[in-house]
């Protein structure tokens, strides 16, 4: 069946302490990590893979626990950041490496195979230092592949990668989903990628899980500053900054209405130079953005993003001018534990 | 990402902090580099100047000896008696070189070495090597035999004897090698290849390779290379070899004998190349052997007593100060010294074979050499 | 970008004069080696250079050079690499005192070396009884001068083995293990295979410098006789067979000995650059073409 179940798995790096994590992983399925920098990404995936040991906690597929096996033995498809490609082997035979080292006589022939799917027969006699990041990362996922492996774990795909390129690598992640074979798990910070190819997310913090769930799940309670920014909210403050503000200010108002990491909002209605508006700001900038006018409002000591609709183009403000807006309550979001989604998947 | 290496040479056209610094630094480099070197000179010249040269003494005072290997000792303490004597003077260690006879000629004929004393084993090569160009006179000063010498306590030749030396050395070879020297480049190796020929013809009824065929491959008279039962030594290194006891034995002059404090036997005086009369000389006169002086080139050489000779160089930095060590090595204070623990035999008056060629300073401490060394020298 | 009227200050700083003085002092440098070998190339006549390599003791000489260097480099391809491995990969207690003690024979003038080993192998002393017993006599053998050549060649090689190693990314390493590779499968399908290039250039070094060694080969083995794996003449290292020309006065002789010997080694150096170049290493050239 190839289902891998994490249960508080706990591990850690020189003072990092990541975990307790649970996980399900299902074949055919994406688990998108999330997370700032520094939050554990990387070390998670290192640990699932076997290359940090697990303090605590088991990691099992179909029932076997494989907590203590090691790297080689648990059947991984492993595509680090910076792809750790082989500068000394062609394409092809970086493709047929894990095929090589399990002694199949056939490597060549099913790499060839893998590579014509993943469109790189051209390049199969070249060396890595003579590829494009777009090539590179298709050929190290087609390597990590090769070997039909339980589980594909894949750290910051698109990295430095243009618009094409990311198009194809997503193209290829949809056909992973859908052969169903595999389950992937993908680390990223790109909300784009997450959000197109993603089944599941979680969200670390220091070290330890946050939200998690589906997409929708996400975009309806991102519960940290990050997971917030992350879905979109351009608005968001940590409670010690509202902490600065007299009462009846911006500030104020929000640190009443903040959870215990801080608190978000979406699309504050900008009402320009005249007296509506139940706050008032300096404009820091204003400028023109593909859907609106992008303006930055100075209150006190936060910043405030609002978008104006092209319509309104009578009402933009100078830089310096005074202007007011209003912040609609039902849009404000508390961010903090106690504002978590449920534990289980979908 | 294609790997690209990114040209370190061009020239940075527009000046940046960065390129003041990297200035600055070079600049501290190099003034730093400039004091070392000045204050090491400094000290240098300093310590040249040292003491010993008086301003009102001659203007180059300091002695320079090139003599052979086994006067490393003697020479020495002629020199520093000669230096008491004579204000103003000096004769520094690091300017006495000891080495092997055929490296000293070498030395001066090619490779340009000064010297204010020249000292060889072999009376034979100041005439033969360094006449006329860079020499006009020599005077013999010494007589030493070759003897077997061992480390003292070897029991391997406990009761050795003039006779029976042959027969310890072989056993004693079996199990450790004997040093021998390079004949090419050091008259003892001859020498001893002569010893042990003429020990054969002496004791063994004319069999010249009776004992020479143990030690040595190539017929007598040809090139003689050691068997697996001898060991080549650099020259300096002998007397180290014999007291870690990595050789056995050496033949070798008994000044180098007494000079290191080792045991030893002394061989019939004409195997020991001491004997000069008419029975000797004949006796010499059969054998000889062969030598590389350079390579590819064969030189054949007889045997003749061994005899020590000494010269001051034409190109002698200080020739008075070379012909005061040889006034002082050929009188009776310098024979004391050459004769101590039986080193040598002093000869006084010393033999001269220009006695007219001599510093006026030495006539009269030589006379003419005997008639019958003459022919031995070469022509 | 520098007009007439700049200020001297900026003129100073300016590419041309620092372009200048790197010329000039690069330019010093590369006179000060070249200068000695093309005044060894020409005090010799060519003629004489010739003769001299046909002579049967230079012949001993070289041969001899060559093969126990050979030994020498073997020695550290054996010993010296997993000493590098281990400094590359392992954190260890001590690290810090087994690196210094690596470098330590570089530092150690050569003929202590030979004294060194010398009071070592004292007759009588177990070492010396224990090589003489398994038939690897030292003193003025092939095996003496292997043994200083190694001691004074093989911490390149370790030096050259720890650099290249620890230079392989570690993020490749781990791909291998993930994709199936054990430890030692990884070692020699991409560890070594990605530090060999610099593995082979301290190799290189190693062999430079075990055939230029004089020192310590003059208190060990000044001779050599037969024995082990060497049974041609009696000879000397070509070091000390030039050394003992020399101070026999034989200079047009010791020039053209080491001509002959410089015009070998220059050879086989550039034998190898060929090989790096066109096979040895072929994701440096990039597209293979069919």
């Amino acid at each position: 069946m190839n289902e891998w179940t994490v249960e508080g798995l706990e591990s850690q790096l020189d003072a990092f302490r990541l975990g307790p994590i649970d996980l399900t992983l299902a074949p055919g399925r994406v688990t998108a990590v999330l997370g700032s920098s520094g939050a554990g990404k990387t070390t998670l995936l290192r640990t699932l893979a076997g290359f940090l040991p697990a303090r605590a906690g088991r990691i099992a597929r179909d029932g076997v626990d494989l907590t203590d096996r090691p790297p080689e033995e648990r059947s991984l498809g492993y595509v680090p950041q910076g792809l750790g490609l082989f500068p000394h082997r062609t394409v092809e035979r970086n493709v047929s490496y894990p095929l090589d080292v399990r002694g199949r006589t056939d490597a060549l022939a099913r790499a060839r195979e893998l590579l014509d799917r993943f469109g790189l027969t051209p390049l199969a006699r070249r060396y890595p230092a003579r590829l494009s990041g777009g090539e590179m990362q298709r050929v190290a996922l087609a390597r990590a592949l090769a070997a039909e492996p339980d589980l594909v774990l894949w750290d910051e795909p698109w990295q430095a990668l243009d618009v094409e390129a990311r198009f194809e690598l997503g193209r290829v992640l949809e056909e992973l989903r859908e052969m169903g074979r595999v389950p992937v798990v993908v680390v990223t910070h790109d909300p784009s990628l997450a959000f197109a190819v993603a089944d599941s997310f979680l969200v670390l913090r220091a070290g330890k899980p946050g939200v998690r769930g589906d997409a929708a799940t996400l975009l309806a309670h991102p519960s940290d500053l990050f997971s917030a920014r992350f879905v979109g909210y351009e608005n968001v403050y940590d409670r010690a900054t509202l902490a600065v503000g007299p009462p009846g200010s911006l500030p104020a108002w929000l640190a009443e209405r903040s959870g215990t990491e801080g608190v978000a909002f979406a699309r504050p209605t900008f009402t320009g130079g005249g007296a509506s508006g139940r706050w008032e700001g300096t404009v820091r900038s204003a400028r023109p953005t593909p859907d609106g006018f992008a303006i930055t409002l100075r209150v006190e000591e936060l910043a405030v993003a609002v978008k104006v609709a092209p319509s309104d183009s009578s009402r933009l403000p100078s830089v310096g001018a005074r202007a007011r807006f209003d912040i609609d309550e039902r849009s404000l979001l508390a961010l903090g534990p106690a504002a978590e989604s449920p534990r289980k998947d979908p | 990402m294609a790997a690209t290496t990114s040209p370190s040479t061009t020239p940075n056209a527009n000046p940046t902090p960065r390129g003041t610094s990297t200035a600055v630094w070079i600049v501290v480099v190099i003034v730093v580099a400039a004091v070392l070197g000045g204050v090491g000179f400094y000290a240098g010249y300093e310590y040249r100047g040292s003491p010993a040269a008086a301003p009102a003494a001659t203007v180059n005072s300091t002695l320079s000896i090139l003599g052979a290997g086994t006067l490393d000792t003697i020479f020495p303490e002629v020199a520093s008696q000669l230096v008491n004597e004579t204000p103003g003077i000096s004769a520094p260690s690091a300017a006495q070189t000891y080495e092997g006879s055929l490296d000293i000629t070498s030395a001066i004929t090619s490779l340009g070495a000064l010297a204010d004393v020249a000292a060889l084993a072999d009376f034979r090569l100041i005439p033969g090597m360094l006449e006329p160009k860079y020499a006009s006179w020599e005077v013999v000063f010494g007589a030493t035999p070759e003897v077997l010498a061992w480390e003292p306590g070897n029991p391997a030749f406990a009761g050795a004897n003039a006779t029976n030396w042959p027969s310890l050395l072989q056993a004693a070879t079996a199990k450790v090698p004997m040093g021998i020297w390079n004949a090419s480049t050091d008259p003892n190796g001859y020498n001893e290849i002569f010893s042990m020929m003429l020990q054969g013809m002496l004791y063994d009824g004319g069999n010249i390779s009776a004992v020479y065929s143990h030690f040595y491959s190539g017929a007598p008279g040809s090139l003689a290379t050691g068997l697996s039962n001898t060991i080549i030594e650099h020259e300096s290194h002998a007397a180290a070899l014999l007291a870690a006891g990595t050789v056995s034995a050496v033949i070798t002059y008994r000044s180098y004998a007494v000079v290191n404090d080792l045991s030893y036997v002394s061989f019939n005086p004409i195997v020991g190349l001491f004997a000069n009369n008419s029975t000797a000389l004949n006796d010499y006169s059969k054998i000889s052997t062969m030598i590389t002086p350079s390579l590819g080139v064969l030189q054949k050489v007889v045997p003749a007593p061994v005899l020590f000779a000494v010269t001051v160089p034409l190109n002698a930095p200080n020739p008075a100060l070379g012909a005061a060590f040889v006034h002082l090595l050929l009188s009776p204070q310098g024979g004391a010294l050459l004769a101590a623990g039986g080193a040598f035999q002093p000869i006084f008056p010393g033999w001269a074979d220009n006695p007219s060629a001599v510093p006026s300073v030495l006539a009269p401490d030589v006379t003419a050499l005997p008639p019958w060394a003459v022919p031995l020298l070469p022509t | 970008m520098n007009s007439p009227s700049a200020p001297l200050r900026r003129r100073w700083r300016t590419g041309p004069f620092w372009l200048a003085l790197q010329l000039v002092l690069s330019g010093s440098l590369l006179l000060l080696f070249l200068l000695p070998i093309y005044a060894l190339f020409t005090y010799a006549p060519p003629a004489r250079i010739v003769s001299d390599a046909g002579n049967p003791a230079v012949q001993a000489a070289l041969w001899l050079t060559f093969f126990a260097s050979g030994i020498a480099v073997l020695a550290a391809v054996v010993f010296a690499i997993p000493l590098g491995y281990l400094l590359a990969r392992h954190r260890f207690r001590g690290r810090a005192v087994v690196e210094s003690l690596v470098a330590l024979p570089v530092v150690v003038p050569h003929l202590l070396v030979g004294v060194g080993l010398f009071f070592l192998l004292i007759p009588g002393s177990p070492l010396y009884r224990f090589t003489t017993a398994i038939g690897f006599p030292v003193y003025d053998t092939i095996w003496g001068v292997v043994l200083v050549m190694v001691f004074v060649s093989a911490p390149y090689t370790v030096l050259a083995a720890d650099l290249s190693f620890r230079a392989v990314d570690s993020r490749v390493l781990e791909a291998a293990r993930s994709l199936g590779a054990g430890p030692a499968g990884a070692f020699l399908t991409v560890t070594f295979p990605l530090a060999l290039r610099g593995i082979v250039a301290g190799l290189l070094l190693t062999w430079a410098r075990a055939v230029s060694e004089i020192g310590g080969i003059l208190i060990l083995a000044y001779t050599v006789y037969p024995g082990g794996p060497y049974s041609g003449p009696v000879t000397s290292t070509l070091s000390v067979f030039v050394y003992n020309l020399f101070q026999a006065g034989d200079l047009v002789d010791a020039a053209a000995v080491s001509s002959v010997f410089l015009l070998i080694a220059f050879v086989l150096f550039f034998l190898v650059r060929l090989g790096e170049r066109s096979g040895w290493v072929p994701w440096r050239r990039g597209d293979l073409l069919p």
